[in-house]
């Protein structure tokens, strides 16, 4: 059976999307919100493909199931239409803000919102103003970014030199990181486009009783004061998602960033994963400034690995010890737990973090590879002896980073020392964390990522918990709660791996003393 | 397509990340890195994460290393020159040239590709040019030395002394933005680099006292706004760029700025100088896109990402400044480029 795609968002990312996943052999649901009348020119979709089915003026209800079997639920001219994919791929559009209310002004024909000014809606300016008869703000109210520091340049370099008319910027933060945007400020600049720029200060604005603009401000380059009254004012926007970007994360239970966008702050979700496999998020839904071509190959790549066959290795739950108590359904960051008459796992879907298998309360989740006894590790070769002989001591670590750490730990003393690899230190359970002391080890290390790094959102926070408990137990028993001791790091943090082992050893050798 | 090959020059994250794309879809790769080990610069810098990660990406760059590294589809050769390139009826016939190495005398490689990716990345500006004093005063530093410190010893000391700094200033937008040297182009990376090293400094030492010397603070990151209004509570910001840096007999330097013509010029010293030196292309880049028969280079750059109808493409930081995040999305993009290329669909 061929297998399907359903994008949400008719924009050129999702339409590319839409028909580069035809080329590849898959079949493809476009979801637009525009109703049939207003949709996008026939030509821009691939309507004549086999294989694509558009669903004008509609919007996901539910959606239920995972990576491989999506059952979604969508609403388009007031009927329900049932869907499935294999994978979903949110490239819906962004909106702008426009930021009058942050500077205090009103739209009005004389204070237009960047998108809404075009230089042939100027009528010659009946009466000649002195300085610029249009002022950009730029910056000012909250951080611009480039693509509006783009727009803004070219609107005043057109007006002076297509125009003939005056134009200032007056700008907080230039952003100019992106292609050619120093370049186009020096060109405005030597066209005669006056750009102001402030650093803590802002200039005052006023609308006066003739309703005009008065700007007063000091130059902070010269320390002169400057009055303006232009003709225009434009005003500046925020970009930020769209309100079909949001609710499609909600419903999908995507992470979202702290602005809105989705995909979440996670670096390893770049360049267009989410927290769900399965689920790509581009263009302009996840990004401001994206290219829509890069991105919606980017997201045909991840959807294409979403639908190559799910490694053998997967969580599996036994139906004869589980007891539905829905443990795994509630924790896995991946949403790969589904309720079908039990809970199951989507083998597309699941990470193969292990934290389902760790937390579940009737060990009824088995993965393979990573039961205690068969997890990967490199043993300590010397056993140490002898009162001052190295402790021996296991490093369980996550392979996304302190593993890739340990590798690199050039000056790392490995005597008496067992690094074990887990996919994820979620994985870890309390007794996984204990097995080593009833091997005669003096001591467990758990290294994980940093806070807000973890691949499965909260593995972490459940190694975190686990030490906790392994370390309450220890401390009962009056072993130590020093025995066991989380670590953070990163996959570049060599130098600091072999440290934490040095100063974790000498801990343990104090304690031998007491 | 099974049979497929692709011949990638360059083994930093673009590179690499290439690599990873095009062997996860089954073709073979061969990359050549001309350093004796892969990574390329990304693999230099240091994690700033104060408390939690601030998603500087740079950990990502030994995640693809290893993973490019286990890959069964990929042939890493370091130490190792492409010494020839032909361009014959859709082929690339190549010969890599691999130094000895410790395991192994020098050999060169023979080899046929469909397609071929420039990915050699960027040359970090050289501020030895510059009137910081870089090269001559030994607490003038540049951003890469900083994070290399970072990385390799765990905190910062002034080289003259191995002590502590004090008053630490950096110097934004050094061989960037610049019309003096033709740069007319913002590095992109550099405002994110300083003011998250910066944090993770003052994090470490509150009582080290900061001041970052800037033209504009550019946009980086999902949480902007909250990193930018943190960082002004800690670092004291200054819209000027020093003209120049003088040694003081005490061996503490000397930076001069005008911050508004009406105030004059202003002096202060410090004991540890960061120059955010900026990217610039690689002096052979011209040459590279020329044998690969790729447009040549307009202001330093391979603004083009492939050469029209054939099999050449260009990815990463050989195109322009970019940051780690973008130059892994333009390698996949470019990975999906030569999926189509190969099936004739572009
Ligand atoms: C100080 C500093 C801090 C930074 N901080 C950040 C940050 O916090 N976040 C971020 O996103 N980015 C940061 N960056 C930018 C980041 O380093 C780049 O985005 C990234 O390294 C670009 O990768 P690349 O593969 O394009 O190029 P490179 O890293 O330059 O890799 C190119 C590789 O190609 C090899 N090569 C070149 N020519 C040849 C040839 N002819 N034959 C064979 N091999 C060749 C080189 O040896 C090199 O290994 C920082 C950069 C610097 C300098
Ligand atoms: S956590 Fe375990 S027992 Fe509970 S539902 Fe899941 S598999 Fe069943
Ligand atoms: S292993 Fe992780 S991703 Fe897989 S089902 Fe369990 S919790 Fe979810
Ligand atoms: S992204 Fe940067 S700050 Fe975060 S863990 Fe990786 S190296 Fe550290
Ligand atoms: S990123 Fe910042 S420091 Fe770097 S060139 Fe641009 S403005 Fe200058």
């Amino acid at each position: 059976m061929t297998a399907r795609a359903c994008i949400f968002g008719d924009t050129d990312c999702g339409r590319q999307t839409a028909r580069h996943l035809l080329d590849a052999g898959v079949d493809v649901l476009l979801v637009s919100r525009r109703n049939p009348a207003a949709a996008a020119q026939p030509a821009a979709l691939p309507a004549d493909r086999a294989g694509f089915e558009l669903l004008p003026g509609g919007r996901l209800g539910a959606c239920r199931g995972a990576a491989g079997a999506f059952t979604l639920s969508l609403e388009s001219g007031g009927r329900t239409v049932i869907r499935t994919a294999d994978a979903v791929v949110v490239a819906e559009s962004e909106e702008r803000l426009a930021l009058h209310p942050a500077y205090g002004l009103h739209p009005s024909p004389r204070v237009v919102s960047l998108s809404a000014f075009s230089p042939a809606m100027l009528s010659p300016a009946a009466e000649p103003a002195e300085g610029p008869q249009v002022v950009f703000l730029n910056g000012l109210a909250g951080e611009s970014h480039p693509c509006i520091a783009a727009e803004t340049l070219h609107a005043a370099l057109r007006l002076r030199n297509e125009h003939g008319i005056k134009a200032a910027i007056l700008t907080g933060n230039l952003k100019v990181a992106a292609d050619g945007l120093e370049a186009l400020s020096r060109e405005a600049r030597a066209a005669g486009v006056l750009i102001f720029k402030f650093a803590a200060a802002r200039p005052e604005i006023r609308t006066e009783a003739d309703g005009k603009i008065g700007l007063n401000f000091i130059d902070e380059v010269t320390g002169d004061s400057c009055r303006m009254t232009p003709q225009w004012l434009v005003v500046d926007e925020q970009i930020v998602p769209s309100a079909a970007a949001r609710d499609l994360a909600r419903l999908l239970s995507i992470e979202t960033d702290a602005g809105g966008f989705v995909q979440g702050d996670n670096v390893h979700r770049l360049p267009v994963a989410t927290n769900r496999r399965g689920i790509v998020a581009a263009g302009a839904s996840r990004s401001i400034g994206a290219d829509p071509a890069a991105e919606a190959a980017n997201a045909v790549l991840e959807v294409l690995s979403a639908l190559d066959p799910a490694p053998g290795d997967r969580a599996a739950i036994d139906p004869g010890r589980c007891i539905r108590c829905l443990t795994c359904l509630r924790v896995c960051p991946h949403y790969a737990v589904v309720l079908e008459t039990r809970p199951v796992v989507a083998p597309a879907a699941c990470e193969r973090c292990g934290i389902c298998a760790a937390e579940c309360p009737r060990g009824a989740i088995r993965i393979p590879g990573l039961a205690a006894e068969e997890l990967p590790a490199e043993r300590a070769s010397a056993p140490a002896s002898g009162k001052n002989g190295a402790p021996r001591l296991t490093a369980f670590c996550c392979s996304r980073s302190a593993g890739i750490a340990a590798r690199a730990a050039g000056a790392l003393d490995r005597a008496g020392l067992s690094i074990v690899e887990v996919p994820c230190a979620g994985s870890l359970s309390a007794e996984m964390l204990l097995a080593p002391f009833a091997r005669g080890e003096e001591g467990v290390l758990v290294m994980t990522c940093h806070a807000d790094n973890c691949h499965s959102r909260e593995g972490r926070g459940f190694a975190a918990r686990r030490t906790e408990q392994a370390a309450g137990f220890l401390r009962q028993c009056g072993a130590g709660a020093e025995r066991v001791k989380l670590v953070a790091l990163a996959a570049n943090m060599g130098r600091e791996f072999a440290e934490s082992v040095a100063e974790f050893r000498r801990t343990l050798l104090t304690l031998r003393g007491t | 397509m099974t049979d497929q090959r692709v011949l990638i020059i360059g083994g930093g994250i673009g590179g690499l990340t290439t690599a990873l794309a095009l062997a996860r879809r089954r073709i073979q790769v061969d990359l050549v890195e001309q350093a004796a080990a892969v990574g390329g610069h990304a693999v230099r810098l240091s994690c700033k994460a104060t408390g939690s990660c601030v998603k500087c990406g740079a950990c990502l760059a030994d995640q693809t290393v290893a993973a490019a590294a286990a890959h069964p589809g990929i042939r890493l050769f370091t130490a190792c020159r492409a010494a020839e390139i032909r361009y014959a009826s859709g082929r690339y016939h190549y010969l890599l040239a691999q130094a000895p190495q410790h395991d192994r005398p020098a050999r060169t490689i023979p080899g046929e590709a469909g397609a071929v990716v420039l990915a050699s990345g960027f040359q970090p500006f050289d501020p030895s040019g510059k009137p910081y004093g870089y090269g001559r005063y030994p607490d003038v530093v540049t951003n890469l030395d900083l994070e290399g410190m970072l990385r390799e010893a765990g905190g910062v000391r002034r080289p003259s002394n191995g002590a502590a700094p004090e008053r630490a200033a950096f110097i934004q937008c050094v061989g960037s933005r610049d019309a003096s040297l033709g740069h007319l182009w913002c590095s992109g990376f550099c405002c994110a680099a300083a003011l998250r090293a910066a944090r993770l400094l003052k994090h470490r030492r509150p009582e080290l006292a900061i001041t970052l010397f800037y033209i504009d603070i550019q946009t980086f990151g999902r949480d902007f706004e909250s990193v930018y209004a943190q960082a002004r509570a800690e670092i004291r910001f200054v819209r000027a760029i020093p003209a120049d840096a003088f040694q003081t007999e005490e061996g503490r330097l000397r930076l001069s700025w005008v911050e508004t013509s009406a105030q004059g010029s202003v002096e202060e010293e410090f004991d540890l100088v960061v120059l955010s030196a900026g990217m610039t292309p690689r002096p052979e880049i011209a040459a590279l896109a020329g044998s690969l028969g790729l447009s040549p280079p307009t202001a330093g750059f391979l603004t083009a990402n492939r050469s029209p109808g054939e099999g050449a493409f260009v990815v990463g930081t050989a195109r322009g400044p970019m940051g780690i995040a973008d130059t892994i999305a333009d390698a996949r993009r470019t990975a999906w480029d030569i999926i189509r290329f190969f099936e004739g669909r572009g």
